[in-house]
């Protein structure tokens, strides 16, 4: 793969690195759009993390998987285009006590309509927490990834999981 | 077995399960429960993403089923991507709903086909889309057709989305044209598909038009607003346009095309007022400018006013023309310049007047071109000639300023030290309010002109026009009397006076005669004008040499004394009091034959020197370097330097011909040892000695004076050492020899003299008084050696060599030499000093290296790595950071880490702070020095990004600060 430092024009692209963007686009389109919950800038985000991606490819380490790798630029992006709209969010109450009982799903029946009602709590929460959701639940990526994703420890990402399913339980049985 | 309710969450949700172990039914059925909680997590994750609400454009609706329809064509479970399989069909593209795919249509242009599209590829440069969405990448030119519209573009990145009703474009990187419009990056359009071709309308070109800052920009557009409205009959736009085309078309003075704007503007008129202006007013432009009109309106008045004896409403009527014309702006100049050409003489004056208040920098520009090429240049020059007066006025007070500020400069606690002096807050206080009212008076004196005036341009205009023959005198003179107004003028410029003041015509002459320039040839041209033919000119020349000042005019002004005319007479006997000033002017002649103006000359340099502290500009250098450090502009300050040290030679150049042209010799030596002692930096001796160094052919007698052949006092065997040092390197023996005389003052002048000829060999001579001498030789012996190393770079690759400079002055002063020269064979040994003991000489270093710049970064990164000691890393990676070499950026994060010493550590932090590049990946390694093991490094990473975000950061939240700033 050519890296000149030039306009990156995906046309110039190695058929590597297209394939590399077409296994992971939609990935990176689903986390961005489960945080901006816009197409258009989900997109974006898309375009501009596999831009990113492309510029600096001579900066990844080949012995560590390229997901991971584009989904902390991804992650950069998204935290940095929800800064700007950060002042919309209401931050989650930091006093919320920690519930230790699990959510009570005992009617099968009513789990769409209780997912439809976390969803709404996890729109409230930060969206580093959105995300740390995301990628546990709808990425099935394992902590140590996630720590990777998010520059931080492993040990330090179970904690906040951890401590986020607290805060939802809590939130989810004070919202009766 | 139990297990408490943490490891069950970690069981059900984590990474680690716990299924080998048997659990005990409280457990089994904790767990149960959170394995239900879990599935009510998963389908939250099946759910497919909403967006949060429909946007307000219809095409945002449309995207956003797009996009959820691609999500539900992918399950959760398996890969989602369907990768591109685009069915291709006689050059056709399709997706179907579940797939997207690229495709390359030539080496440089990809598409990405989005869910359900249709791209017919036509040629390399041409593609036609059907439906559906797609991602273009490309390069050069190419086209996209759809059924709304056509896409046109250069190289760049868009997208294009088709829906039945038309086609949207968002442009991501690049420029594209859509029909009429172009769009840039973030901008989008959608086009309906039975729209007319997108054309703008006249109205907003015209909105477009006025919008515009440039006045070309702003024709551009009315024209383009004219011309649609045209074609659309639309004649209120015709009129508005067409009105607005021809007003900005008389203010770039096109009156053609003015007209016929304005004509466009008349056919359409219906009103018959509004016709017979705009004829008049087209009629008005074929001959003159609307300022003009103004003029000529004022020049009735006041004749009417005249005739009916109301003088007093003069002025008022002349405030309210100058008001109506002056409310037109600075481009109302153009006007002023232009009526210069028509208008009589008073007229004329008062243009010249009232253009200093509205001129700026391209109406300057214009008066030169108009001087240089046009007929009645005469206003122009008038006009150049009050604006530079005024300019010139302006420029005095910033100088006023500039000192004031570079005053202010040392009034603080840690400078006033520095300095031995003592500073009061009040004093600074003061300085603060007067650099204020100076800056203000001076902008208010510019008005529309910037604070640096392109004057070479200017003189080069004049200097034209000054040695064009072809052109009348009275031009020629009126150019010579701007140069009159000019304080600095080259040399080119003196060669033009010079040819002037042998011009046939005496108004030339006279005018010539008017330029008091210090500079030895002018003031002999000038002694020869002063037995002018024309009366005029001998009185101009006669005050000139008065301004000059010059001790050889005095001859000739006593001449003129007798001159026939009185005006001369009374010219010459003021300027010889202005030059022989503590003389009485009536005892001049007695006077001139006893001495011939030797005392008058020394003192005169006495007075110059005195101004300026030093004598040889490396003393200027080393002053000038200690206080730099507390420079608030350091950039500015070694421009203000460079040009006073310019200003300060070609002074220095013209006393010294003075001297060399009338003192005699003898006299001359006489004054080596006159009054030096009060002369603590000998200047003066110095001076006197450069002076004879030129002027004497022999000097053996000079020489055994040196060796002391014949008694005499330390004082002139000192300036005889001088002399011999301003001449050639013959007496290099006869100098080193002086080193080793008994008289410290001897040796510290042998120092000076060996340095000044600058003899590698002479280095090893000097080294022993570096090391054991009194204090005042040995930073003699230590500048010289410097001035040699300068000179000869080699002398310090020798370390043993350079290890012998002991005292602090020495190595500043060997710095500051190093750095003046700035040869890259020094960096070893700057480096090295770059962690020296004494803040003053890390400082000189730092300037060196700084000074040296150039692949200085190259060599210091190379020595880093091969640097055995950690103190010559440190010294390496602070010359990184002096040097501010940007390309070390990445080797240096990585070795913030990598490096074992923290004080190396700290230096890389300061260095990244120093160079200066806001990059992330920069922020990123200073704020994991921030964790450092050792506060050194940590507090150096504080102050690094300090420095890059230009702020003082708490430093408990600095990483809070750092991540919400903007990092490239």
């Amino acid at each position: 793969m050519s890296m000149s430092k030039e306009k990156p024009w995906l046309g110039h692209v190695s058929e590597a690195f297209s394939q590399l963007i077409l296994a992971h686009y939609a990935g990176v389109y689903r986390m961005g759009l489960s945080i901006l919950r816009n197409a258009h800038d989900a997109e974006e985000v898309c375009q501009e993390a596999f831009l990113k991606a492309y510029e600096h490819y001579d900066t990844y380490d080949a012995s560590r998987p390229f997901k991971t790798w584009v989904y902390t630029i991804a992650y950069r992006l998204i935290l940095n285009r929800m800064r700007d709209k950060r002042s919309e969010r209401k931050a989650l109450t930091e006093t919320a006590p920690r519930a230790a009982s699990p959510i009570d799903v005992s009617d099968r029946a009513e789990l769409s309509e209780m997912a439809e009602k976390l969803d709404g709590l996890i729109r409230e929460l930060p969206p580093e927490d959105q995300l740390l959701l995301h990628y546990r639940f709808r990425d099935d990526l394992k902590f140590g990834d996630i720590a990777e994703i998010t520059r931080s420890t492993e040990a330090a990402v179970r904690v906040r999981f951890f401590r986020l399913l607290g805060r939802i339980r809590s939130d989810f049985q004070g919202a009766g | 077995m139990h297990l408490n309710f943490d490891e069950l969450q970690e069981h059900v949700y984590g990474d680690r399960r716990f299924d080998h172990v048997e659990l005990c039914s409280e457990c089994r059925a904790k767990v149960s429960r959170l394995e239900r909680e879990r599935e009510l997590f998963d389908a939250w994750g099946r759910n497919e993403i909403r967006p949060a609400r429909p946007r307000r454009r219809l095409w945002y609706v449309a995207a956003a089923v797009a996009a959820a329809a691609i999500l539900l064509a992918w399950p959760r479970a398996q890969s989602p991507v369907v990768t591109g399989e685009v069915t291709v069909r006689d050059k056709r593209m399709t997706t179907s709903p579940a797939q997207q795919g690229l495709v390359r249509i030539s080496p440089k242009s990809t598409v990405t086909l989005r869910p359900d599209s249709e791209v017919l590829v036509e040629t390399e440069q041409r593609v036609q889309m059907t439906r559906g969405r797609a991602l273009f990448h490309v390069s050069g030119p190419f086209e996209v057709r759809t059924a709304a519209a056509i896409v046109r573009v250069l190289g760049t990145i868009f997208d294009v989305a088709v829906d039945p009703k038309g086609t949207r474009v968002h442009v991501i990187e690049g420029r594209v044209q859509v029909g009429e419009f172009e769009i840039g990056p973030g901008e989008e359009l959608y086009v309906h598909v039975n729209a007319e071709p997108p054309q703008d309308s006249a109205e907003n070109l015209y909105r477009k038009a006025v919008d515009q800052k440039n006045l070309d920009d702003q024709i551009r557009w009315y024209a383009r607003a004219l011309e649609r409205a045209q074609a659309k009959q639309d004649v209120e736009y015709i009129i508005r346009a067409g009105f607005q085309l021809g007003r900005c078309y008389e203010l770039k003075l096109q009156e053609t095309e003015a007209m016929n704007a304005y004509a466009v503007v008349a056919a359409q008129k219906a009103d018959k007022d509004d016709l017979k202006w705009l004829v008049n007013r087209a009629d008005e432009l074929g001959k003159r400018r609307g300022v003009q009109m103004h003029l000529d309106q004022f020049a009735r008045t006041v004749r009417d006013l005249r005739a009916t004896e109301q003088m007093r409403r003069v002025p008022e009527e002349e405030e309210k023309t100058w008001a109506s014309i002056a409310s037109k702006g600075p481009r109302a100049c153009y006007g002023l310049i232009q009526a210069l050409d028509a208008s009589e003489v008073q007229v004329k004056t008062l243009i010249a007047n009232r253009l200093k208040t509205l001129i700026d920098a391209p109406g300057i520009a214009t008066l030169i071109e108009k001087l240089a090429s046009k007929p009645h240049r005469d206003g122009a020059s008038t006009a150049l000639r009050e604006i530079l007066l005024q300019f010139n006025r302006a420029r005095e007070l910033d100088a006023a300023a500039d000192q004031a500020e570079w005053e202010l400069s040392f009034i603080g606690p840690g400078v006033s030290e520095e300095f031995g002096e003592k500073v009061d807050e009040r004093r600074g206080d003061l300085h603060r309010e007067t650099v204020e009212a100076l800056r203000r008076k001076a902008d208010a004196m510019r008005y529309n002109l910037p604070r640096s005036l392109a004057v070479p341009d200017i003189l080069e205009a004049l200097r034209k026009v000054i040695l064009d023959p072809t052109i009348d005198e009275t031009t020629r003179s009126e150019a010579l009397m701007v140069l009159t107004s000019l304080d600095s003028i080259g040399k080119a410029d003196v060669d033009a006076a010079l040819a002037a003041l042998d011009d046939p015509h005496p108004r030339v002459r006279q005018s010539a005669a008017g330029i008091a320039w210090p500079d030895h040839r002018l003031v002999a041209k000038l002694v020869e004008r002063v037995n002018d033919e024309a009366d005029l000119v001998r009185h101009q020349a006669v005050l000139s040499l008065g301004r000059i000042g010059s001790v050889g005019s005095i001859p000739a002004l006593i001449e003129a004394l007798d001159d026939p005319s009185h005006h001369v007479r009374k010219a010459a006997q003021a300027s010889l009091a202005k030059i022989v000033e503590p003389i009485n002017p009536a005892d001049v002649r007695a006077w001139w034959n006893e001495t011939r103006g030797a005392d008058l000359l020394v003192t005169r340099f006495d007075t110059l020197v005195r101004q300026w502290t030093h004598y040889h500009p490396n003393d200027l250098c080393v002053g000038f370097h200690r206080k730099l450090r507390f420079a608030r502009d350091p950039v500015k300050e070694q421009e203000r330097f460079e040009a006073a040290r310019a200003r300060f030679e070609s002074l220095k150049e013209f006393h010294k011909r003075e001297v060399i042209s009338n003192a005699p010799p003898d006299l001359l030596i006489r004054y080596l040892s006159g009054r030096l002692r009060e002369d603590p930096y000998w200047a003066l001796q110095l001076f006197v000695a450069e002076c004879l160094a030129e002027m004497l052919a022999d000097v053996s007698e000079i020489r055994d004076m040196v060796r002391g052949a014949r008694p005499q006092t330390t004082e002139v065997r000192a300036g005889c050492i001088y002399v011999l040092a301003f001449r050639n390197g013959d007496d290099r023996d006869v100098l080193e020899d002086a080193l080793l005389d008994g008289d410290a003052r001897i040796r510290a002048a042998a120092c000076f003299g060996l340095g000044r000829i600058g003899d590698p060999r002479s280095a090893a001579q000097l080294l022993p008084r570096v090391r054991v001498d009194r204090p005042e030789v040995r930073t003699a012996a230590a500048r010289a050696i410097g001035q040699i190393a300068a000179r000869h770079p080699t002398l310090f690759q020798d370390a043993e060599f350079v290890r012998e400079f002991a005292s602090a002055d020495a190595k500043e002063e060997v710095c500051f030499a190093l750095g003046e020269a700035g040869h890259p064979n020094s960096i070893s040994y700057l480096r090295r000093l770059r962690v020296d003991a004494d803040e003053r000489v890390r400082f000189a270093a730092a300037w060196a290296l700084a000074r040296i710049g150039g692949n200085a970064g190259d060599v210091l990164w190379d020595m880093y790595l091969r640097a055995e000691s950690y103190l010559d890393r440190e010294g390496a990676a602070l010359g990184i950071g002096d040097v501010k070499d940007s390309s070390k950026l990445v080797p240096l994060c990585d070795r913030l880490f990598r490096e074992p010493n923290p004080k190396v550590r700290a230096a890389i932090a300061e260095s990244l702070g120093k160079i200066g590049v806001r990059s992330i990946l920069v922020r990123d390694a200073l704020l994991a020095a921030l964790d450092d093991s050792t506060d050194m490094v940590r507090r150096a990473a504080w102050s690094a990004l300090n420095v890059l975000c230009e702020g003082k950061l708490p430093r408990a939240q600095v990483r809070e600060f750092v991540e919400n700033q903007r990092w490239d």
